[in-house]
């Protein structure tokens, strides 16, 4: 297995901590590899424990036994202070979006990249482009509560990307768009991708399975991940 | 109306210019304060009291005047064990 | 703002997060702001009495001879007095004084009446008073309706009131009735050739206390000896000693005060599920940790000025000064508290390290406290959680 570039999934077992040993795992000997490049979409019912897959390769949470590598690196055994450090690398997008409320959607924009050491204009301009490419350019100092839900996801993805990160989780990044928006954000992520970014998208959403933008295509069920041959989408 | 896109390119989407104006009013308050505060302590340095000095000097007298006249903390020297202070001079003498 | 400078970012950041949180941070504010004001104001007033005293006592006589007898004080006949001290090494100057208490309008005043002639530069514009007139303080022209004024004392007399002293000279001249010598004789029913008692002045003041034995040995008489020292240190710090008891008592209350609304506006449930939210996006404690000292820093700083140029308006400015000194002393009697500034830099500087620093210990312990945890835990005390 290559391991040098991208993110790898070594023999991962995850059990939520508290749960009794004799209950079964969320996760069970999951193997994978993202490469940089590509766009992997991980699809499952309900349950089935995709988001939990999504915070562990975020760093967010630390697997029961197994490894995860990030660009050659154990990421996943590291202390807390170098895992916080590693996610500067990391854009999430949460399933429920996280968004602060109170801020505008300008500055929302700006929370990830205030300990980065950018430069105050340098951040305008990422911003300025994230908008854009978002579509809510004209609602930049609109306050995040008076957003649409499909609005608010938008932000949630720009959020994640305007650091330009290497990695880009995203949770059902497209529940709440139109067709219209949908492809938009599809595109979006495959543009990142394309300059480098490994991509990792969990979702339900049948335009995504059946999208070009998407490279490969994983199914998790019973908490093992397995690889849908190129081309073929899950059941 | 909205800017278009070409004007907000120039423009700061996240200028934060609330904040910008707390920060620039909490400097300028302490610097303002502290160098107010550090003149007067200089120029009143510079003045000393003398006046007040002076005229201790010039009248001998004894203790300043923070307690009324009268007092034994007014005439520290007017309290002695063997002397009751009833017959300082000039005091009515007590029944 | 000044074109071209551009804050930090994170400087940017704790600010807006401080507006964001407004009701928290005036809060803080002003609990910092009246710890300081409350802390400056007992420990500023009281070095500034201390210093104020010190140059004041400065300049009274070492040594205070009082002639008694058994009923009390006698008249010192002056030229006996002069001729038994001449001969005792290390006494300069002695310097027969007139002075009593006599009452007046409002209470008993200090007549004083001056032997030597008064320097012009210390007169500064007052009119020596002549036979029949006086130049009085503040606080006894404060009591006088017209320019006459009655004294009681073994002979009354009634003079006429032709300057007062200045304000600021009132820690000296508060309650003082200055006239001629033989006005002051005939009030006090002293003689000519009489005086109050005899001041002195030594050549070495570390001997002021070797000196008294031979001293009360040199008079044909009984005297009682006062040194300068005895009075001055036990009598002022008496003034300050309630206040000053009560500041000891209350600074460490005042802290565990602050170090609990600190507590409470840094580490709030709302603030750890934000926090989490931060570190998921690549912010680390460290990060944290510095966006909450630069917010303290930005609250803190402003606040601690405020509360020490508070302070120093109320302790160095009058009327306010008069107020603080009653507060402080619980005098009744005062006069222009014009106190020196000597020391109060200093004094300024250890207050605002005395309250700063452990409010910045806590805002950093309390920070780390909530920010160490892993941001999984921290993201599930969101309430959508």
């Amino acid at each position: 297995m290559e391991l040098k570039t991208g993110l790898c999934c070594r023999r991962l077992n995850f059990r939520w901590p508290g749960k009794h040993p004799d209950e079964p795992l969320v996760l069970e000997s999951v193997e994978a590899v993202f490469t940089p490049g590509t766009v992997s979409l991980v699809t499952g019912d309900t349950g089935s424990g995709k988001s939990t897959l999504l915070h562990l390769l975020a760093g967010l949470l630390r697997p029961t036994a197994g490894e995860i590598w990030a660009d050659g690196q154990p990421v996943s055994r590291w202390a807390s202070r170098h895992r916080d450090r590693w996610r500067q690398q990391v854009g999430i997008v949460f399933q429920h979006l996280a968004l602060i409320p109170d801020l505008t959607v300008a500055e929302n924009l700006l929370l990830p990249m205030i300990p980065r050491q950018i430069s105050w204009s340098r951040m305008q301009e990422e911003i300025l482009r994230q908008l854009a490419d978002a579509d809510l350019s004209d609602l930049a100092d609109s306050p995040t509560s008076a957003l649409s839900g499909g609005q608010r996801q938008r932000l949630s993805i720009a959020r994640a990307l305007v650091a330009r990160p290497r990695f880009i989780l995203a949770d059902e990044p497209t529940a709440f768009q139109d067709d219209h928006h949908a492809a938009r954000i599809g595109r979006q992520l495959c543009t990142a991708a394309s300059e480098g970014a490994v991509v990792v998208i969990c979702s339900h959403d049948l335009r995504l399975r059946s999208s070009d933008e998407v490279d490969r295509r994983f199914h998790l069920a019973s908490a093992t991940l397995t690889e849908n041959p190129a081309g073929r989408q899950p059941p | 109306m909205r800017p278009p896109i070409a004007q907000l390119n120039h423009q700061c989407p996240a200028p934060c210019r609330g904040a910008q104006r707390l920060l620039a009013i909490a400097i300028s308050a302490s610097v303002l304060l502290g160098l107010a505060a550090t003149a007067d302590l200089t120029l009143r340095s510079a003045r000393q009291n003398d006046s007040a000095n002076s005229w201790m000097k010039a009248m001998t007298l004894s203790a300043p005047a923070l307690w009324p006249a009268g007092s034994p903390m007014r005439h520290p020297e007017t309290l002695h064990p063997g002397v009751d202070l009833r017959f300082s001079a000039g005091l009515v003498a007590a029944p | 703002m000044i074109p071209g400078f551009q804050y930090p970012p994170m400087a940017i950041w704790a600010a807006r997060d401080i507006q964001r949180h407004r009701g928290r941070s005036m809060l803080l504010f002003a609990s910092l702001a009246s710890l300081v004001f409350l802390t400056a104001v007992a420990l500023l007033f009281s070095q500034a009495l201390d210093a104020t005293w010190a140059r004041l006592m400065d300049q009274a006589p070492d040594l205070v001879v009082r002639r008694i007898d058994a009923g009390g004080w006698a008249p010192l006949p002056v030229d006996d007095a002069l001729a038994c001290t001449k001969n005792i090494p290390g006494v300069l100057d002695p310097t027969p004084r007139l002075w009593g208490v006599v009452p007046g309008p409002d209470g008993p005043v200090t007549v004083v009446a001056s032997i030597a002639v008064v320097p012009g530069n210390v007169l500064d514009g007052i009119p020596p008073p002549s036979a029949g007139q006086a130049v009085v303080g503040q606080g006894v022209a404060r009591a006088l309706s017209n320019s006459r004024l009655s004294l009681g004392g073994r002979n009354p007399a009634t003079v006429n009131v032709i300057g007062t002293f200045p304000a600021d000279t009132g820690l000296a001249t508060h309650d003082l009735v200055w006239m001629t010598p033989d006005d002051a004789r005939g009030l006090l029913g002293l003689t000519p050739g009489q005086a109050s008692d005899l001041a002195i002045h030594l050549f070495r003041r570390e001997e002021e206390q070797a000196i008294q034995t031979d001293l009360a040995a040199a008079f044909p008489w009984p005297v009682s000896i006062t040194d300068r020292s005895t009075s001055a240190l036990r009598h002022h710090t008496r003034a300050v000693r309630s206040g000053g008891i009560a500041v000891v008592a209350g600074i460490p209350a005042l802290l565990a005060l602050l170090l609990i609304i600190t507590g409470t506006v840094v580490d709030t449930t709302g603030q750890r599920s934000h926090w989490g939210l931060l570190k998921s996006m690549g912010w680390t404690t460290t990060d944290i940790l510095r966006l909450q000292i630069v917010q303290a820093t930005i609250v803190g700083i402003p606040a601690v000025v405020m509360g020490l140029a508070s302070a120093y308006a109320v302790v160095f400015y009058p009327p306010a000064a008069g107020v603080t000194a009653f507060w402080i002393t619980g005098g009744q009697h005062l006069p222009a508290m014009t106190l020196v500034s000597t020391g109060a830099a200093m004094t300024m500087l250890e207050i605002a390290a005395m309250v700063g620093l452990p409010f910045l210990a806590a805002v950093f312990l309390t920070s780390l406290r909530a920010a160490a945890g892993s941001p999984w835990t921290m993201l599930q005390a969101d309430p959508w959680n």
